[in-house]
């Protein structure tokens, strides 16, 4: 069983036992720590014998074959997918820049990119220069001042210009949730695409691409307990069908001569070089691994640990929160009462708190809410009621070293 | 234009003022109450153009008739560029070395010395140029 002071997942995770003094790690929003039987299956791969995918016919070549295809099928159920509709990427940047070359030839100018105003730097300077490149213009889903985006604005300013929506399903900085299946069906009202960054979100709901009706989603491994440097982009078929290939070479070519070329079919077409192999073994065992525990019970651990951890900052006299999201997931934003983020950073990791400041690569929305960055506590399987409590014990000797 | 120096503290007398701290918290408190040395900058020099790049706070820099000025929004930081300024007047050529000895002496390398977000390696990467 798990409860608030006792989470079953910690012991998986090796990096955060064994120390003398408790760790507090509440920084997953930046990056997972790894259970333990991922980097077995990271390590066992190599051990067993590593080779190119798609090669050659000999046995360690068919087994990594295999093994990566196999990944791909089990990161495409885990969001509702196909494995075909799967393109392994390094990760939700290298997804978004994938997507805004290969959809450049949607956009005309004076044509309409949208973005929402609480984007992290990765889904919205793709999509900037895009509309730089087209001379189209990129325009702005503004934030409400609890965080929320303004839906109604939206609905009202949207027009057949528009070609491309790119939002995130949970904002990085704040843990808004954004109304995905509203934003697709208004989207698509008009005939554009819709592309939906899944990075804060994919390790804290029940993702299914087919109810948010999205053509696009992307996120990262290393934010759901797999390593770095591997991600995914899912799409539709059709939505794929609309991608041109703007990295060249490896899997990705069918024929070549010095006159023309021709590409595989999907999703290799989109692969191009040798993918990160381990990478998605590794990811996929991340999923495997979150697959032996029921899903109610996983999330409603973190939902209950965000809900204490929520009432906890609320409670404090010196705690001021940023945006009061109405579906708040993972994560929350807050000051410290005359306390510049950063000062309040350095102390806390001098009690063993790991927490993020500044504006968390996001520095439109925080530029909108808090002009001078904020603290971020963001949560994984692993944490638990200490690690809150610590957090919390950390703000009192914080504002008393400040002596206000 | 002949202004006092920011700061009059020298690198014996800011190494004096830790002598007697027992524990990180009252080093850090030294740190906070050696911010408050630092006059604040005069708000038509905190331009964009004398902010210090890569950082997580705001960190100022200018240099006019040989006198360096420098500001944060951060306290931490402010504490540190007191530091910075007594290592930068007693040798200008070696305010890195100057600096990066007194965190060590004060018992405050471990942590900050590596930080390269918080704006103090630009500031000293600036200043390098300077002399």
């Amino acid at each position: 069983m798990t409860s608030l002071k006792h989470t079953r997942y910690r012991q998986f995770f090796p990096s955060l036992n064994g120390t003398n003094q408790p760790f507090a790690y509440l920084d997953s929003a930046a990056s997972t720590q790894v259970p333990e039987v991922v980097l077995k299956d990271i390590e066992q791969y190599y051990r067993q014998g590593h080779a190119n995918v798609h090669r050659a016919s000999h046995s360690f070549a068919r087994h990594a074959t295999n093994a990566f295809e196999l990944a791909r099928k089990t990161l495409a159920e885990f969001i509702g997918a196909k494995a075909q509709n799967l393109i392994w990427t390094s990760g939700t940047t290298q997804a978004a820049n994938l997507l805004a070359d290969g959809l450049a030839h949607l956009v005309d100018e004076g044509d309409e990119i949208w973005v929402s105003e609480l984007e992290h730097h990765s889904n919205l300077v793709p999509w900037q220069q895009l509309a730089f490149k087209r001379k189209a213009n990129l325009k702005v889903i503004p934030v409400l001042d609890n965080g929320d985006i303004d839906l109604a604005y939206f609905r009202q300013q949207l027009s057949d210009k528009c070609k491309i929506v790119a939002v995130a399903h949970v904002s990085n900085s704040i843990g808004a949730m954004q109304p995905i299946p509203e934003l697709s069906r208004l989207a698509h009202q008009f005939g554009a695409k819709i592309v939906v960054d899944g990075a804060q979100a994919v390790a804290h709901l029940d993702v299914d691409v087919n109810r948010l009706a999205c053509d696009y989603y992307l996120f990262s491994g290393h934010k759901l307990y797999g390593p770095t440097g591997i991600g995914a982009l899912y799409g539709s078929e059709e939505a794929l069908e609309l991608l041109e290939p703007s990295v060249f070479g490896g899997e990705m070519i069918n024929k070549v001569s010095f006159e023309t070329s021709t590409w595989n079919s999907l999703p290799y077409r989109l692969e191009a070089g040798t993918p990160n192999i381990a990478g998605a073994i590794g990811l996929a065992s991340a999923i495997k691994f979150l697959a032996q525990f029921p899903l109610k019970e996983r999330l409603s651990h973190e939902r209950q640990l965000l809900a204490y951890a929520l009432q906890q900052l609320k409670q404090h006299p010196k705690v001021e929160l940023v945006g009061e999201p109405m579906m708040r997931v993972g994560l929350i934003a807050f000051n410290l009462q005359g306390i510049h983020p950063q000062d309040a950073a350095t102390l806390f990791d001098q009690y063993n708190v790991a927490l993020r400041c500044g504006h968390h690569c996001a520095m439109p929305l925080s530029s909108r809410l808090s002009p001078e960055g904020s603290i971020r506590l963001s949560l994984g399987l692993y944490n638990n009621q200490q690690d809150i409590d610590q957090a919390i014990e950390a703000i009192d000797k914080i504002m008393e070293l400040f002596g206000e | 234009m002949n202004r006092a120096p920011q700061v009059e503290l020298n690198i014996e007398q800011i190494e004096q003022r830790f002598v007697n701290c027992k524990s990180w918290e009252e080093r850090y408190r030294q740190l906070l109450l050696l911010s408050k040395v630092l006059g604040p900058m005069d708000s038509q020099y905190q331009t964009q153009e004398n902010l210090v790049q890569g950082c997580e706070s705001d960190v100022w820099l200018y240099y006019a008739n040989t006198q360096l000025v420098v500001d944060s929004n951060a306290k931490i930081i402010k504490g540190l560029l007191v530091i910075v300024l007594a290592s930068f007047a007693q040798d200008a050529e070696n305010t890195q070395i100057t600096f990066s000895q007194t965190l060590e002496k004060l018992g405050l390398a471990h942590h900050l010395s590596e930080s390269r977000n918080n704006g103090i390696t630009a500031i000293l990467q600036n200043i390098a140029k300077l002399s």
